[in-house]
């Protein structure tokens, strides 16, 4: 299987923040889920990947070419969390616009998708919703053929309803073979059930990426009574009340907890936030 | 095919598929060289992971129960009935062990029949 996206060493510099040696690939034909606190540098990577900000070192490769080659735009739709429509234009002016960029675009396709996410046509970017203008970004980008999609908090600010729908949406997606999917979010929970891969973000730098099942595998929640002083390092993200304690551990050190501890699988949501809380106790 | 997973179940995702898919190969309810869903529709429909159906197609395939054509999708092996054969003479040789072993240890037929009862709604709830 080859790499739909490789990042090297990336690194960029901003005041106050920076990206340090980002490197992680993505299968071509998998989905991966792009997950970090706020400010953790998921959309400044996104950037680089979008060719949107340009990298001080590294190499950033999608579907086998440099990032910034033109032909390889053509095969990747983009959506960033504030989609930038001109507000006073309607989906119909924002077709007349992009059109002349894509020389696969589909109108048919697009009135559509445009009809199935309940968008009118002729209404002003103005007067919808956050939701709204999230359909309509991904309406466009879904209106011309491409072989990935890199897209930024796609179900952000999406009520429960709407969410599920954006995830049916990325799961249509994803039915073609070779079609990849990268995506960042804060609703972790999104993840469990539709991401092949995790690529964790911390602070500009790269805490995990790989196999969904092989971080979740690897790690389980401990919850009981004391916690004995030999496995306080162990611990992570540890949380003691006068009751009890509870952290994550790694798989490999849960041999010879005492014997009320209870262990369970996390999910990804349990991952982020016990290494978050570690992060903040350290 | 007909497959419903539980996620509440403690048995993972993929396992839950092969199992079903399996059975409805050997109970000949999907015919040989029939094409069968692929999975990236399978995961899309069960809302699981890519890898998820992938594994679970993998076993099966390694099992000689299935076969994947390059851009054409995936089929039941044209040769599964004799793997229904295989097993079915495997559940035959079990059972005579099992007669064996019990008659030496006194069971009637009806001794028997009643633990093999026990014992499928044991695992088969």
């Amino acid at each position: 299987m080859s790499n739909a996206i490789e990042i090297h060493d990336l690194c960029k510099d901003y005041p106050g923040f920076s990206l340090k040696n980002i490197s992680f690939t993505v299968p071509e034909g998998l989905c991966c889920g792009f997950v970090g606190p706020n400010g953790a540098g998921k959309t400044t990577t996104l950037k680089a990947l979008a060719g949107l900000a340009f990298p001080d070192s590294g190499e950033v490769r999608l579907l086998g070419k440099r990032a910034d080659d033109p032909s390889v735009r053509e095969e990747i739709g983009i959506v960033f969390e504030q989609p930038y429509f001109q507000e006073d234009w309607t989906p119909l002016d924002i077709e007349k616009s992009v059109r002349p960029f894509y020389r696969s675009w589909d109108g048919a396709r697009y009135r559509d998708y445009l009809s199935r996410f309940a968008l009118d046509a002729g209404k002003k970017v103005k007067s919808m919703s956050r939701g709204m203008k999230q359909k309509l970004a991904m309406a466009v980008q879904l209106s011309h053929d491409t072989r990935m999609l890199l897209l930024d908090e796609p179900t952000g600010g999406l009520d429960p309803a709407a969410r599920d729908e954006m995830l049916d949406i990325l799961r249509e997606y994803m039915v073609p073979e070779n079609r990849t999917l990268l995506f960042s979010t804060h609703i972790t929970s999104d993840l469990e059930r539709i991401a092949d891969c995790i690529v964790y973000i911390r602070g500009g730098a790269i805490s995990y990426w790989g196999d969904k099942e092989e971080l979740l595998s690897s790690y389980c929640v401990v919850r009981g009574g004391r916690l004995p002083e030999e496995k306080r390092k162990h611990a992570i993200g540890l949380r003691q009340t006068d009751n009890g304690y509870e952290c994550l551990m790694a798989l490999s050190h849960i041999g010879g907890l005492p014997q009320d501890a209870v262990t369970e699988a996390p999910t990804i949501n349990d991952v982020v936030v016990y290494m978050e809380r570690n992060g903040k106790n350290a | 095919m007909n497959i419903h997973i539980s996620l509440q179940s403690e048995i993972p995702a993929y396992e839950q598929i092969k199992t079903q898919v399996k059975a409805q190969i050997l109970a000949g309810e999907l015919e040989p060289d029939q094409p069968i869903t692929s999975m990236r529709q399978l995961a899309r429909d069960l809302r699981v992971s890519i890898i998820t159906t992938t594994r679970a197609y993998g076993d099966l395939e390694a099992e000689g129960l299935l076969y994947t054509v390059q851009g054409r999708g995936c089929f039941v092996k044209g040769d599964a009935g004799m793997v229904r054969q295989q097993y079915l003479q495997s559940v035959d040789e079990a059972l005579r062990t099992a007669v064996e072993k019990g008659t030496a240890a006194g069971l009637t037929l009806t001794g028997l029949q009643e633990r093999l009862e026990e014992i499928f709604h044991e695992q088969c709830h």
